[in-house]
């Protein structure tokens, strides 16, 4: 019961404060809680990237080992924890995907068993319209990020599981703002185009110049 | 497939429009764009609808052994931190205790007796002068070179170490004490000497 209370009383603690309980009084709820908040988006902003559960799960632990053992040296207290998790989990993505040196399908084709929306936790999906509709989702939004240039890729990920401002996102990827915009823009348009051309309609997107 | 980002400033201020990125005075801007160019409006909507499908991108969850395997790792850091302390850090203590470690070895190894820190050697040095190798050295481990040693008191209070004199050099003994020079006695005791004891007595004046 206490536990309890005592969780219910950390959802309300910022991360900030969740972080300097565990840094100096080490406390583990404070941690955990700070896993239980942001975990889902890391471990999705991986997986969108690599395409592979497997990958995905090395990396997010790789991510968390790091985040563990270099707080103390390297994390700011005046930044924002999740930004600079978030900074850590991006380099560990960008050095797989460099060391394998090419873009993985994030339908999984290293892994055909493995489907992104099996891994979905969302009960409300128990009627057979909504299956349908799942299944027409996956088909046609997964497969069409997946198909995105990585930079574009990268932006629409970090932009949408982080809501990332432009700057911090030109920051994390080591671009302008301006080339940031260009990419989300480019990303945008790509996608567009790959719905219409999926539902056989023709580009409705009209170039202004 | 990526096109060289070549952003205008109307494509800048569109897409920080359809993401909410503007201050209002670029808002009206942007809006009163809409309203003079189709083109513009129609590509601000697709943008739109197309960010807003992305919206829909689910969120997974880690499989939970490996949240558990994470807390279990942040559980075992923390205790060892607690353990050792975060004191192991701090610059100035690690110094602190590296000069402190620093002067007890050398303290160490001045204090000790000679026979302790050179036990080797000595047995090497016997060894050596069995097979007729001279090793100059003065501990009472190699009394049997002390023997060969003797220390002259001469003129104007110097002191002068040299060989024993050996038969043949009985002559030039002669000489010696013939121009007043008195051998005296080996200020070597046979005491065990610490290198340090040594060291002063060889360097420092007699009287």
């Amino acid at each position: 019961m206490m536990s309890h209370k005592s969780n219910n009383s950390l959802h309300q603690v910022d991360d900030h404060e969740l972080v300097l309980r565990y840094r100096r009084n080490n406390d583990q709820k404070a941690f955990r809680q700070l896993l239980d908040r942001h975990q889902s988006k890391i471990y999705s902003y991986i997986y969108s990237m690599v395409g592979n559960a497997e990958t995905a799960n090395d990396i997010f632990q790789e991510t968390f080992t790091k985040v563990i053992t270099k707080m103390d040296e390297t994390y700011n207290e005046q930044g924002k924890w999740i930004a600079w998790v978030m900074r850590i989990a991006h380099n560990a993505t960008i050095d797989y995907l460099r060391k394998k040196k090419r873009f993985v399908d994030v339908n999984a084709q290293d892994d055909p068993d493995y489907d992104f929306y099996d891994r979905l936790t969302d009960e409300t999906l128990d009627d057979a319209q909504e299956v349908i509709e799942k299944d027409e989702a996956k088909d046609s939004l997964m497969k069409h990020i997946s198909d995105l240039p990585k930079e574009q890729r990268e932006v629409v990920m970090l932009r949408h599981y982080y809501e990332m401002s432009f700057k911090e996102i030109a920051e994390l990827t080591n671009v302008s703002i301006n080339t940031a915009l260009g990419r989300m823009r480019y990303a945008l348009i790509n996608l567009r185009k790959m719905f219409d051309k999926e539902h056989g309609k023709e580009t409705k997107y009209v170039e202004r110049r | 497939m990526e096109k060289k980002p070549n952003m205008s400033n109307v494509d800048e201020l569109c897409i920080k429009y359809v993401f909410d990125e503007l201050d209002p005075s670029e808002i009206t801007l942007v809006e009163q764009a809409m309203i003079h160019d189709q083109n513009l409006l129609i590509e601000v909507e697709s943008l739109k609808s197309t960010w807003k499908k992305i919206r829909n991108l689910p969120e997974l969850t880690p499989p939970s052994n490996i949240s558990e395997t994470i807390i279990d790792q942040a559980i075992d850091y923390s205790s060892q931190q607690q353990f050792f302390g975060n004191s192991w850090r701090n610059p100035g203590l690690l110094a602190t205790a590296a000069i402190v470690l620093f002067s007890l070895l050398i303290s160490t190894a001045y204090l000790l007796p000679s026979d302790t820190i050179n036990g080797n050697q000595s047995d090497d040095s016997r060894s050596a002068a069995a097979v007729g190798t001279h090793t100059p050295a003065i501990t009472k481990s190699q009394e049997s070179n002390q023997d060969m040693l003797r220390v002259w008191n001469g003129h104007n209070n110097l002191v002068y170490i040299g060989k024993r004199d050996t038969a043949d050099d009985a002559s030039h003994a002669d000489s010696l004490q013939g121009r007043g020079v008195l051998p005296v006695q080996s200020e070597t005791s046979p005491m065990i000497l610490s290198p340090a004891f040594r060291d002063f007595q060889l360097t420092g004046n007699r009287y």
